[in-house]
Parts: structure tokens; C-alpha cells; sequence
């Protein structure tokens, strides 16, 4: 009996490193020249100007131009459409040279009226080629009212003039939803376009079956030359480990969004290669400075000793972070990196008691946090855990509360708040797009909510977040966004905590693959190696 | 009973039905309105500006008395009219009707797995009652029922498609199938290239395979109940005395009569995976109903959320009906009861 229990056993280990054996090889090079792709879901549509999801804007990047481009791999910018420009020196307009020859999907010819047309429609919403119910999200965030004029100069040059300088004018218009479309398409599909998008991009649209598989193909008469690989396949695989488990089979050549609880087993794979990719989010814990008790600075400085950062991210970011001492995630220009406080709980325990408090008299405070993960907090329970327990050796004692992430944003945004994990995810990595909207007065809100959650408020801080946003030479600005980055530190009206990475799998032969820090995949350089 | 008796009795269940639906689609409505928070806002993220956010609302008829909300609400929906998914800015009746065939086709293939199997299971180990082969067989139906489908599914998934490639990992189908009926199993027949309908069927083994152990554990236990409570009952007993052979007694007398109870739990728990079979969707990346829900819930998609879980009450309300008909027709007791 005995014996026939070990056989059983045994017969199980030889099934189970039966089912391993599959997955610690490199999978084969599929025969033709493809790659398939398996993401967490479908696009919510691809008409770049009418997306905010990144799954949609992940392919959209593929199939559309913007006049200028992010580098592959940084928020530097590059020539997209345009192949040169130049800017007034008050800022208040800039003039592109568009390449020549360059074709759009459906053969026709790109010109600067089209450019114009495109930026119309995305404008004005009673444009004819905006079609009812569309709601061009980043429009008003990005422009709003400030695009004076836009004219053609000729077929090949087209001019921008604005109301106010933009900072970060260039960021702007390399964003992805900014992509050119034909008019001609827009035209003759209407209010179906996002199922039929044409633009100049490496990729052309071929199918798409919701729910179940999208396909582009290589466009031949690309500006910046046909691809490599002939045919890329998108599939949605909702689960995680589903899309692991066919990624080290073979079946998909790229994942993307994996569960960072799994990253560690997948990088000891031969059959995976894990690509990490700093993102454009910062995690923190915001403080509300109008609280009474959060006020003093003492106290604030204390909270930074007594929360051990690095530890969080040991622990609860699986390593797939980088911990900050400021907004700006790692690569960004401007970013300050050295601050003079670390985790001290000794130093903390002193402010705490020159402020009052002791561990028989603690300082009580709420810590909220949301009860779903964000891409910014993959563990936000676990993370507020520990930041209690962290923080009672300072004399702080935390009362931790879950809320409900559908009510989240509007009740930290009033205020209602003492302390609550918070995160931000910049849209093109221009310092402004962190600043203004974490620190800058003009997004304290009480009725509504608005961004900046901390309720901090320092004149100075808001001259410096407008100024450096009307200036126009680059090396001023990174003075005043380093100057604005010490004050903050100064008067520590948060707690930052980390950036967490990107985190996509590939196979291990697939050469040339990017994933931008603001999430986008750029497909256009992928080859097999050896082909 | 009569064909007349069935007919009347059948009208009148439908037209117990209005009510039912009715409630549904109070709960249903209400359900999205109890979401703490403002939906629109919810929806639109910590940026949206009041402009963007009353349009949404005026989209979701927000800005209108609860009342009228309600009123316009059912009525639309009586006619067809379900609004426009927030998040993928289509109608939602053209999202639903790619997802309910995809799960009617997933529910159908599991449900034809799940009854006989169930059944012969249930019987099989009643028959054999106390012997290691009933053992085995309660064994397997508690470890159905209590085995979580998706770390079961994801075991088929290592198991069949890693090690041993003889299925597919997920999805409906590795080929273009043009759509049709969009059950691609008759589409791949209708208009798909050679081999689809094999590719198709390949693909819906595993997730059916999946989907089916919970209603044959289900339906096992319940078949193994009843046939013992009829094998003990007085009646089997005469049949046996007046010498029919064994055969007939289980054929003609045990399994007409352990059978009712079966049909009801059988119909249930096929009212459930209609539903949208969440776990084992999500897990085969099949494009059903429950993966839609998924998405829907976490995009805060509120009128798919809302049409979805209408279409999941409604084909269990359906479902039910069926049920109680169909045991009207076997069980002549059920009319007498219910006339009287």
C-alpha cells in the first residue's frame, strides 16, 4: 500500500517536471515573419484623438504620426511628420516643415492642410468630422482656448500661433493623440472611423475582431521605411499568468502588463526576456497640509524619517520601482536627485517630541488607502500596513481605512482626507505636467476635487510652476523647476514614495522592441534576430 | 396533463414573468444609481471638467428626475434600446451580441457535458452505494464543487496546451472566421476556411471541460440523492417483486422519477453559467458575457454593467421558466397542485 502511494508520487513529480520541461527552452522563431502580442484587453477604439486607455493608444502609436515624436525610449524630442521647425523666441509660435512624399494609408498625400484639418477637428466640436457623442479628452487639457491661429503656408509648411508661451509646447504635439489622420478616411467612414483608422504610421490596419484578435500589417511605403516584420497580432488574454504561460511557450512573442508578483520566476526563463521600462508615475503619500496636526512642519519632516521607503519597495513593489525624493520619475530633464532625508526613526522620535508628542501621547491620524491596486501601488493594503507600523515608532499612530477606488479621487480631491496613498501618472514627462497639477494652488478644489490632493498652497511655489511654464530656453527652466524641486523639499508638504517600472516580456530573440516610459509600445524597429 | 392544461399553464407563468422582469429592472437601475460617487466622474478620472462631466451625465440621463430616469430607462429597454457603452462608444446591444453567443456557445458545450455525465455519475454511484466506486465518485463530485475554476483552469491550460500541445491555450478560435451566427462553431461551417469547425471545437474544449465541473459535481450529488431515495422507495420494490428484469426497473421506474429534482438543479445551474461563466472566461480569454462584465466593471462602464447583468437576470428568470415547464409536462402532480 505504502509502495503504491510512493509510485503515486512519484508518478505525480515526473507529470509535473513533465509540464515544466515545455518552458525552459527558447521557443522557436515562428516561421513567418510575425509577432503576436498578448495585452490584458481590447482598445477602446483607434481614433487617437478620441483614446485615453493605453491599450488603445499602445496601437494607435503604431498606425498614426505626430508632427514630432518622443525618442523610442525617452521624452527627448525627435522629427516625426515634421522634419524640422522653429520657434519664435516669445514662444508664441512655432513653424513645421513637413516631409516630403509622405503617404497616408490610403495613398493619399500627406500636406499641411490635412495637419491643420486634424488639429480642427480635434478644436472645434462642431466640426463635421467630429461625429456626435465624441469627446476629444486631452484637448482642453493640452491647448484649450490657447491655439490662436493655425496656417498653411504651403503644401509642405504649417504654422502654430498660441495666445500664451506653452512650456511644453513640443511634448504637446509628439503626444499620441495628436496622430495625423486622412481626412479622406475620416470622411468616409464618419462616426465608424475608430474601427477603420488610416494614418502614416510603420503599421497598417488590417483586421479587428473585439474581443478576440487585431492586425496590423507592415506598410511598405512607410517614410521610415518598411518594417521588418511583416504582420503584428494583438490578443486580449485578461489573466496574467495566462499571458505569461503563453509567452514562455512560444504562442505570443510579447506581453505586456505582467503581474510584478510574477516578474521574479519569469526572469530566471531562458524562454523570456523581461524588459523593465522606468514609467511616468509617482507614487506618494499625500498629506493633508490643512489638517490641523499636519501643519506643522515638525511633524511633516517626521513622517519622511519614519517611513522606511526602501523597504517598501523591497517588499511590496517586488524591486520593480525606484524609490524618489521628488515627482519627477528617474530620466526625467529637471529632476533633483539628492535629498539630505532618509529613513531616521531616531530623528523622527526628537521632531516628533519637540512638536509635542510622545509614545504615551501619540499623534492620531487616518491614513486612507484604495482597495483596488493601481499601476503605482500594486499592494496599496499591504503598503498602508506597513507604513502604520512604520510610523508608530514615530509616535504616530495610524488608523488605517480602506476606501472605495469609485470615490476615491472625488474625496481626496475635497480634502476629506488626514493622509491617503496617492499617485499621479504624467502624460509626456514635461516637469509642468507634475508640478502644476500636484502642487500648484490652482488645482486645490474643495467642492469638486481637483490634483492637488496635499491642499498646499505657497505663493512662491505657484510663481515659480508659472513662470518656468512661459519660459522658453531650456536651461532656465531646468533652474526654476530645480529651485521649485528644494522648495518643496524645504517645506515637505508630502511624502514621496516611489516610481514603479514597466514591466513587458519578450521573446528572447526579438530585437529592436521599445516601450516608452509614457507606456506606449513602439513596434516599427522589430526584427527576429538572425533574419 | 393536457396540452390545454400545459398551454394555460405555461401563459400563465409567462405573465407571472412581467413582474419578475419588472423587479429586474428596478434593481438593475437602482443598482447603478447606489454606486457611491457620481458615475460621470467616476468614469472620466480626477481631470474631467464640469463641461465633460455633465455631458456624460446628460448621456446617462443623469441630470433627470429619478422618476422619469426609471420610466425612460425601462422603456428603452423593453424596446431594445440599451444606450452607448461609455467606454467604447458603441452601442451596447452590439457588444452583447458578441458576447451572448460566445457564452451561450461556452454554456451549451458545458452544459452538454455537465447533464450526462452528472447523471451517470450520480446514478452509477448510487447504484454502487458504499462500495470504493461510490467513494470515488463522491470524491470527485465534492472536489469539483470545492476546486476553484480558475486555478483548475489554469492547470487544464499547463497541462493540455504546455505540455502536452494537444489544445490551444484560449480564445475561440486561431482562424478569420468571417461572423455570421457568431456561434463559431456553425460559422466555421457556414463560411470558414477547411479545418475551422475542428479549430473551433479544439478551442472549446478546455474552457467547456472547465466550466462543466461545478454543474456535474452538482448535478451527481443531487442524481445520487434521488436515486437512492427512489431505489429505497416501495414501489421499486413491487416492480423488482412482480419479477421485471433489473434494466426495466431502473429505465421505466427509478429514472423518470429521481430525474424531477435533477431537471430543477440541472436548470439552475444552467441559469448561472448563462450568466456569464466570469472565472473561466476571464482564464480562456473568451469573449463572453462575464469577460464583458469584467471589463465593464472596471472601466465603470455603467450602461453595459447595467445591460449585462439585465441580460444575466433575464435568461435566468427564462431559464426557470423552461424548468418549471418542462416538470410540469413530466410530473403530473405539479399540475393538479398548482390548478387547485
Amino acid at each position: 500500500m505504502l509502495a503504491a502511494k510512493f509510485r503515486l508520487l512519484f508518478l505525480g513529480l515526473i507529470f509535473l517536471t513533465g509540464c515544466q520541461r515545455g518552458l525552459d527552452q527558447v521557443p522557436p522563431v515562428p516561421e513567418q515573419s510575425q509577432v503576436v502580442i498578448a495585452k490584458p484587453g481590447d482598445p477602446v477604439g483607434l481614433d487617437p484623438a478620441n483614446v485615453t486607455d493605453l491599450e488603445s493608444l499602445q496601437i494607435c502609436r503604431n498606425i498614426f504620426d505626430t508632427l514630432v515624436q518622443y525618442d523610442p525610449d525617452s521624452t527627448e524630442i525627435v522629427p516625426g511628420l515634421a522634419e524640422s521647425w522653429e520657434r519664435t523666441d516669445d514662444g508664441l509660435e512655432v513653424t513645421f516643415h513637413l516631409r516630403k512624399g509622405v503617404l497616408f494609408h490610403d495613398g493619399t498625400p500627406l500636406t499641411a492642410s490635412d495637419v491643420k484639418t486634424n488639429y480642427q477637428r480635434q478644436g472645434d466640436p462642431e466640426h463635421p468630422l467630429r461625429s456626435a457623442g465624441d469627446t476629444f479628452f486631452y484637448w482642453s487639457d493640452t491647448w484649450g482656448e490657447r491655439i490662436e491661429s493655425i496656417d498653411v503656408l504651403d503644401d509642405h509648411t504649417i504654422r502654430f500661433r498660441f495666445t500664451e508661451p506653452i512650456a511644453p509646447l513640443m511634448q504637446n504635439f509628439a503626444m499620441p493623440f495628436f496622430g495625423i489622420s486622412s481626412p479622406r478616411a475620416l470622411k468616409a467612414h464618419g462616426s465608424d472611423y475608430f474601427r477603420h483608422p488610416v494614418g502614416t504610421g510603420p503599421y497598417k490596419f488590417e483586421s479587428w475582431l473585439p474581443g478576440e484578435r487585431l492586425t496590423l500589417v507592415a506598410n511598405d511605403k512607410a517614410w521610415q521605411g518598411k518594417p521588418a516584420v511583416d504582420r503584428v497580432t494583438f490578443l486580449p488574454i485578461p489573466d496574467s499568468t495566462a499571458r505569461a504561460l503563453r509567452l514562455r511557450k512560444g504562442s505570443v512573442h510579447i506581453a505586456t502588463a505582467l503581474s510584478p508578483q510574477g516578474v521574479e520566476s519569469l526572469r530566471a526563463q531562458p524562454s523570456v526576456r523581461v524588459v523593465e521600462q522606468p514609467g511616468l508615475n509617482t507614487a506618494f503619500l499625500a498629506l493633508n497640509n490643512r489638517v490641523e496636526k499636519l501643519a506643522d512642519l515638525r511633524v511633516r519632516q517626521a513622517i519622511w524619517h519614519g517611513v522606511d521607503r526602501q523597504a517598501l519597495v523591497r517588499g511590496l513593489y517586488y524591486g520593480l520601482a525606484d524609490v524618489t525624493d521628488t515627482a519627477l520619475p528617474t530620466g526625467i530633464w529637471g529632476r533633483l536627485d539628492q535629498s539630505e532625508r532618509s529613513y531616521d526613526p531616531e530623528k523622527g522620535r526628537s521632531l516628533m517630541e519637540e512638536a509635542g508628542f510622545s509614545e504615551e501621547e501619540p499623534l492620531r491620524l487616518r491614513l486612507w488607502y484604495m482597495a483596488v491596486p493601481r499601476s503605482y501601488f500594486p499592494e496599496p493594503k499591504a503598503t498602508a500596513e506597513a507604513m502604520a507600523r512604520m510610523l508608530e515608532d514615530v509616535y504616530i499612530q495610524v488608523e488605517l481605512e480602506p476606501v472605495d477606488w469609485g470615490v476615491y479621487l472625488d474625496r481626496v480631491g475635497r480634502g476629506e482626507h488626514d493622509m491617503a496613498l496617492a499617485g499621479w501618472i504624467g502624460d509626456h514627462g514635461d516637469p509642468d505636467n507634475y508640478f502644476s497639477f500636484i502642487f500648484g494652488s490652482a488645482n486645490i478644489d474643495d467642492v469638486v476635487g481637483g490634483t492637488n490632493v496635499l491642499f498646499y498652497s505657497n505663493p512662491d511655489v505657484d510663481r515659480l510652476i508659472s513662470e518656468a511654464r512661459k519660459e522658453v530656453v531650456q536651461e532656465k527652466r531646468v533652474e526654476a523647476y530645480q529651485e521649485l524641486q528644494e522648495k518643496i523639499l524645504e517645506d515637505t508638504p508630502w511624502l514621496p514614495l516611489a516610481h514603479a517600472r514597466q514591466v513587458v516580456g519578450i521573446h528572447p530573440r526579438l530585437e529592436g522592441f521599445h516601450i516608452h516610459p509614457t507606456g506606449v509600445l513602439v513596434l516599427g524597429d522589430l526584427k527576429w534576430e538572425g533574419r | 396533463m393536457s396540452h390545454r392544461e400545459l398551454a394555460w399553464y405555461a401563459l400563465r407563468r409567462v405573465a407571472g414573468l412581467i413582474p419578475v422582469l419588472l423587479g429586474i429592472l428596478l434593481l438593475v437601475f437602482l443598482m447603478v444609481r447606489a454606486i457611491p460617487g457620481n458615475p460621470a466622474r467616476n468614469m472620466l478620472g480626477q481631470r474631467a471638467t464640469p463641461d465633460e462631466i455633465a455631458n456624460v451625465e446628460k448621456q446617462l440621463g443623469l441630470d433627470q428626475p429619478v422618476a422619469k430616469q426609471f420610466a425612460s430607462f425601462a422603456l428603452s429597454a423593453v424596446k431594445g434600446d440599451l444606450g452607448k457603452s461609455l467606454s467604447h462608444h458603441v452601442p451596447v446591444t452590439e457588444e452583447l451580441a458578441r458576447a451572448i453567443p460566445a457564452t451561450l456557445e461556452l454554456t451549451l458545450a458545458a452544459f452538454l457535458i455537465a447533464c450526462p455525465v452528472g447523471v451517470l455519475l450520480g446514478g452509477w454511484s448510487a447504484l454502487k452505494k458504499g462500495t470504493a466506486a461510490d467513494l470515488l465518485a463522491t470524491a470527485f463530485s465534492l472536489s469539483g464543487i470545492s476546486v476553484p475554476i480558475f486555478w483548475l483552469g489554469l492547470l487544464f491550460i499547463l497541462v493540455f496546451s504546455v505540455s502536452l500541445e494537444w489544445l490551444p491555450f484560449g480564445g475561440r478560435t486561431d482562424m478569420l472566421i468571417p461572423p455570421v451566427t457568431r456561434f463559431m462553431l456553425v460559422d466555421s461551417l457556414l463560411g470558414g476556411p477547411p479545418g475551422a469547425f475542428w479549430d473551433c471545437l479544439k478551442h472549446l474544449i478546455l474552457p467547456a471541460v472547465t466550466l462543466s465541473t461545478v454543474p456535474t459535481a452538482i448535478i451527481a450529488r443531487m442524481s445520487r440523492s434521488c436515486a437512492l431515495q427512489v431505489l429505497n422507495a416501495d414501489f421499486v420494490r413491487t416492480a423488482r417483486a412482480k419479477g421485471l428484469p433489473e434494466r426495466a426497473v431502473l429505465w421505466r421506474h427509478v429514472l423518470p422519477n429521481a430525474i424531477l429534482p435533477v431537471i430543477t438543479v440541472a436548470g439552475l445551474q444552467f441559469g448561472y453559467l448563462l450568466g456569464g461563466a466570469v472565472l473561466t472566461e476571464h482564464v480562456f480569454s473568451w469573449p463572453g458575457l462575464g469577460s464583458l462584465l469584467l471589463r465593464a466593471i472596471s472601466e465603470r462602464d455603467y450602461p453595459v454593467i447595467q445591460s449585462a447583468v439585465l441580460v444575466a437576470a433575464v435568461s435566468f428568470a427564462l431559464v426557470n421558466l423552461v424548468v418549471d415547464l418542462l416538470y410540469a409536462s413530466l410530473d403530473p402532480r405539479v399540475s393538479l397542485e398548482s390548478n387547485r
